[in-house]
């Protein structure tokens, strides 16, 4: 039997695995200037994949920056107002673009990430993280790609880009991130 | 989890983000996603869905069952916040409890049946909040995120800044738990007092 050696792997079980009784801030892309509308808060989770061997937890995953727009990747994320789920219209003309690059590009697969600030609880933010991966996933579909070539993921609060407890930082890790599968 | 073999079994092939066993040990609710949508489900104990609880486009997770196993207070955004609703079990009715405040979350039954705690968001931060069952107006316990009640009702354990806190339930004594690297989060109170 496989033995969890870090708190990833036990976050790892703790999604995939139904589990009873149950932070490194790299820069990037700046995202939009929406603001929500107020709230303050303390940390509050959801990680779905293993980092690499040896990455200290917290720190940007390697398959997060292989194909992310900072790294000229194809793919831009997009953002949301706290605890929203809705599609600005600055997030559908992203999506726009993403599914135009996706349509010339047919034999790529992306997984759909969904991630949450801080604030808020961990289960809380693993389904928002979700709902925030599938309202982008199905606009996609709208705009014609097929939902063969799309899987969702939420990461919920556990993947900031960003770890200061401030509003510029919440912004950054509000997010849905897309990963080119194959190409 | 087996905790004298430590062998874990896996119950559920879906994205599962919590499961609290009923009183009774026989069943377990759990929130799982599906499409994209989390809602309540009553799972055996080997991890088949017995029923539905939940049918709502809204957020519903963080299951917390009654003493008597008749009831189940969670957090669901179907209002348009997060909010604590209470289901019955057998009809599958549902009401509000919380109405104050426009984060609550993490609901847990006091082991007498009378009292729900559970994280509210304030100006301030997070709070350690305490209602009637019954709903009405609720009590700052402490700052604080996940309560846990102690089996005798007269505490709660709670994480706070990444440390684990222990307060009496009108929060008059407070005090640390835990300290040192990392952060500790979600306590879980044994079913003894020790």
């Amino acid at each position: 039997m496989m033995r969890c050696v870090s708190k990833w792997c036990w976050w790892y079980g703790g999604i995939l695995v139904l589990v009873l009784i149950g932070s490194g801030c790299p820069k990037r892309t700046p995202p939009p200037s929406e603001l929500p509308p107020g709230g303050v808060g303390t940390p509050g989770i959801g990680e779905t994949g293993l980092p690499p061997a040896g990455q200290a937890p917290g720190e940007t995953t390697r398959k997060q920056v292989e194909f992310g727009p900072e790294r000229g990747g194809p793919l831009q994320d997009i953002y949301f107002a706290y605890d929203s789920f809705d599609l600005s219209a600055e997030a559908r003309e992203t999506l726009r673009a993403n599914a135009n690059w996706l349509q010339n590009n047919s034999q790529a697969r992306v997984e759909i990430e969904g991630h949450c600030d801080e604030r808020g609880t961990t289960e809380y933010n693993l389904a928002l993280g979700a709902k925030r991966a599938r309202a982008a996933r199905d606009y996609l579909v709208t705009l014609g790609v097929s939902p063969d070539r799309l899987s969702t993921i939420s990461y919920g609060e556990e993947l900031p880009l960003c770890r200061e407890s401030n509003e510029s930082c919440w912004q950054q890790n509000r997010r849905v991130h897309f990963l080119v599968l194959t190409r | 989890m087996d905790l004298q073999s430590g062998r874990d079994t896996r119950l559920s092939s879906a994205v599962g983000y919590s499961g609290r066993w009923s009183p009774d040990g026989t069943t377990i609710a759990a929130s799982l996603e599906q499409e994209g949508n989390v809602d309540l489900f009553l799972l055996s104990a080997e991890g088949r869905i017995l029923r539905r609880l939940t049918d709502h486009p809204g957020i519903d997770v963080s299951p917390a069952w009654s003493p008597d196993g008749r009831e189940i207070a969670f957090c669901s955004d179907r209002g348009g916040t997060p909010q604590i609703y209470i289901l019955s079990v057998n009809s599958g009715q549902v009401r509000r409890l919380t109405f104050q405040g426009e984060y609550n979350t993490s609901p847990a039954w006091s082991p007498k049946g009378d009292q729900i705690a559970y994280t509210g968001r304030t100006a301030g931060g997070f709070r350690i909040m305490t209602i009637s069952a019954t709903g009405g107006d609720p009590w700052e316990v402490a700052a604080g995120e996940d309560p846990s009640w102690s089996p005798d009702g007269r505490y709660l354990v709670f994480s706070s800044r990444g440390r684990l806190r222990l307060a009496s339930k009108d929060g008059r004594s407070n005090k640390q738990l835990t300290g040192g690297g990392g952060d500790d989060t979600s306590p879980a109170w044994s079913a003894r007092l020790q």
